[in-house]
């Protein structure tokens, strides 16, 4: 029985996976089947993993004597009068908690660690140099630069609503600062590509794996009369 | 009495959290127990919004199906019918049984999967058309984007190990400073929506109209 | 507009352009190739954290990743579990995000091998999801038996013997997160690194903007997979799936830089 339901298993994710493959191609029956039973699925999945948090964070919690759970069970339950015309102002309530405790969460290390912190870090010796433990080496250059890029970009979002002022400094240091800033972004979009080439690299060693070959031909055939038969107008990417 | 139930009291509920867990942090008022209370009250409280999703989804493919929405209708009742076999084969077996696992491993990990790794083959063509050099900024872009493909990648920590250097000093010299500068901007932006939050002048996160 | 121009807008292009990638991604699984590969400082930074954790470490690994990153993740995990396990570690796992739980339970029956001369509850446990997002992670780390009362199995924390002395986030020695994004990545920084001090370490795919970070609030910022995990899995001298990579990840870096430079000289033909 486990056989036949791995197996099943297999065979459903290689149809899954050719399915989702064929959308880039052209929007045929096959892809949006996929893609609605992805939803439902997720849908499902979702619901699950969250009966089981709940289990956990508050069915066991009330089970074990902590009564003060009660508090939280009620605004839970008040989420859901939003469905009520009549008392859809109680969701405003569990709402409330939870931008107050959310706000008050990130608000309160933002200062630390994305202002202060990075303050500090910009705040280099522009005349030391040595050995770094990351990176470069720390040389007066780096420093300078350093510096230099952390103050024009802020002066960028400073000073963005005020483009074309009369005051030629501003005006070069935001330049300045928006080329670090598109340099900056090379370096995450190059980041970027490296991961997305391995995600759908792993998906071609799924389908092309000798165990699976048969079923992706299998596949990639109902996907290809799917398309076929979708119309002959291709679809401008 | 209405109107302070409706639209103040949410208000005020929002500051007071927020202004206690604020002192609690930088003050040490003692207040640890409740801090930890409030922390557990708005996680319970975010686990029993995540059904809110379901419902909504489930209405709208609803509505479908009952007014046989052309070309639309058949593919609610696959989404519905899948819907409702993952939630029985969950509370049949359990989240953490292997055939709940086998059914996500079947089922919304490859779909996922493929789906999210497809964007690679949207920005292929992308990067072959619209990706460049026309002034200062997008010749930044483009050198840096080319230096960090070679040298992060297999290229240069085979052949070309000067572009190791070139793209270790990129992302902690030059990538590291703009980004902090960004970091100190988003940092100050997001103080201020707090303080709008803390003071009740931010009100958009509680639905309908607010004329105060 | 010339003949020749003509071919560079229509769809043709975009066809062979794809098909040429797909054929990229075909190549190395078809002939597999591993180019050879040069440690680099952030994975030899966390090699040496992980090498100076004291004996019988605690550590916290957050699965915060979804299915699609799951490759970038496997080979660095499972080099991760390899080199702790030979500290006598003990790990619990935590997701704070959905999807990480089903990636836990993926991990647990992929490398069933690495656990199996272990013990559930005594060197290693999976507490499951905690919604929330920071507040949740907050929650979790100033106190666990707060947020929840049993662990993904349903078993009572209590009940555990590794949770013994765990219940907040400086009973850990290191605290790990793996995710998609940087969704978390600022939050652990300031919910572990800022409030706690404990030692941090990241893996996303967008740790390029934790770089402000690291080294000081972020001990070790690994980025980019998986070429850090195949540098890691080159130090604990285990080759596993993020070597395996190093052949696509080759060839698809190598056609993106080709399309960037033909791209721009294609428009200066088309110009012409």
């Amino acid at each position: 029985m486990t056989g036949i339901l791995e197996t099943t298993g297999i065979i459903a994710s290689i149809a899954f996976t050719v399915g989702a493959l064929t959308l880039p191609i052209k929007d045929n029956v096959y892809w949006k089947t996929c893609e609605h039973l992805y939803l439902g699925f997720a849908a499902g999945y979702s619901l699950i993993i969250a009966i089981n948090a709940l289990n956990s964070n508050l069915i066991k919690q009330l089970l074990t004597g902590n009564v003060i759970y009660t508090i939280p069970l009620i605004l839970g339950i008040m989420l859901y009068s939003r469905y009520i015309e009549r008392w859809q102002w109680l969701n405003r309530y569990p709402v409330a908690v939870i931008v107050g405790v959310g706000t008050a969460i990130s608000a309160r290390t933002i200062i630390d660690a994305m202002i202060i912190q990075q303050i500090r870090g910009a705040l280099l010796n522009p005349l030391a140099s040595g050995k770094d433990i990351v990176g470069s080496p720390k040389t007066p250059i780096n420093n300078i630069l350093t510096i230099i890029t952390v103050i024009t970009v802020v002066l960028y979002f400073v000073f963005w609503q005020m483009k074309g002022m009369d005051n030629i400094v501003i005006e070069k240091s935001r330049k300045f600062g928006i080329i670090m800033l598109m340099g900056s972004f090379g370096v995450l979009i190059g980041n970027s590509i490296h991961m997305r080439v391995s995600r759908l690299g792993d998906r071609f060693f799924y389908l092309l794996s000798p165990e699976n070959q048969l079923y992706t031909l299998i596949f990639t055939i109902i996907g290809v009369i799917s398309i076929v038969l979708s119309g002959r107008k291709s679809k401008e990417l | 009495m209405s109107y302070f139930l409706r639209r103040t009291a949410p208000l005020w509920l929002t500051t007071i959290i927020s202004v206690y867990l604020f002192i609690n942090y930088y003050f040490n008022i003692g207040g640890l127990q409740i801090e930890q209370l409030l922390l557990s009250f708005a996680v319970v409280i975010t686990t029993a919004s995540l059904g809110l999703g379901l419902i909504n989804l489930s209405r709208s493919h609803i509505l479908r199906i009952q007014r046989m929405q052309k070309g639309q209708w058949y593919y609610s009742i696959i989404l519905l019918v899948s819907m409702i076999v993952t939630i029985v084969a969950g509370l049949f077996y359990g989240a953490d049984s292997s055939e709940f696992t086998l059914l996500y491993d079947s089922t919304v990990s490859p779909l996922g999967s493929t789906l999210m790794s497809l964007f690679i083959v949207w920005l292929a063509p992308g990067a072959f058309r619209a990706v460049r050099i026309k002034n200062v900024e997008s010749t930044a872009l483009i050198i840096t984007l080319m230096i960090i493909l070679i040298g992060g990648s297999p290229i240069g920590s085979a052949y070309l190990l000067d572009s190791l250097t070139i793209s270790s000093w990129l992302n902690s010299v030059l990538n590291a400073a703009a980004q902090r500068g960004l970091k100190i901007t988003i940092g100050i932006g997001l103080v201020i929506l707090g303080i709008r939050l803390l003071s009740g002048l931010e009100k958009t996160y509680l639905k309908g109209e607010i004329t105060e | 507009m010339s003949q020749r121009s003509k071919w560079f807008t229509q769809e043709y292009l975009n066809w062979i352009i794809i098909g040429l990638m797909y054929i990229t991604y075909i190549l190395p699984v078809l002939f597999p190739f591993s180019p050879p590969l040069t440690i680099g400082e952030k994975a030899t930074r966390f090699y040496n954290i992980v090498e100076s954790l004291p004996e019988e470490p605690y550590i916290l690994m957050a699965y915060d990743y979804s299915p699609v990153s799951y490759p970038l993740f496997q080979g660095l995990q499972e080099a991760f579990m390899k080199h702790i396990y030979s500290k006598n570690g003990r790990v619990i796992c935590v997701a704070f995000s959905a999807d990480g739980a089903m990636m836990y339970q993926k991990m647990e029956i992929t490398f069933g091998y690495v656990w199996n001369t272990k013990t559930y509850g005594e060197d290693y446990v999976f507490l499951g999801y905690i919604p929330g997002g920071e507040t949740g992670l907050a929650s979790f780390l100033s106190s666990i038996r707060s947020v929840i009362a049993t662990d993904f199995r349903g078993n009572l924390i209590d009940d555990l013997p590794i949770m013994k002395n765990i219940d907040t986030c400086t009973d850990f020695d290191l605290v790990i997160d793996c995710e998609t994004g940087t969704t978390l990545g600022d939050g652990f920084v300031r919910q572990v690194s800022t409030v706690y001090k404990t030692t941090l370490a990241i893996a996303c795919s967008g740790g390029a903007t934790l770089e402000p970070y690291y080294p000081d609030q972020l001990q070790a910022n690994l980025y980019p997979l998986p070429q850090v995990g195949a540098e890691y899995e080159t130090l604990i001298k285990e080759p596993g799936n993020a070597s395996a990579q190093l052949g696509v990840l080759f060839l698809g870096a190598l056609y993106f830089i080709l399309l960037f430079i033909f791209g721009n000289i294609a428009r200066i033909f088309k110009r012409g």
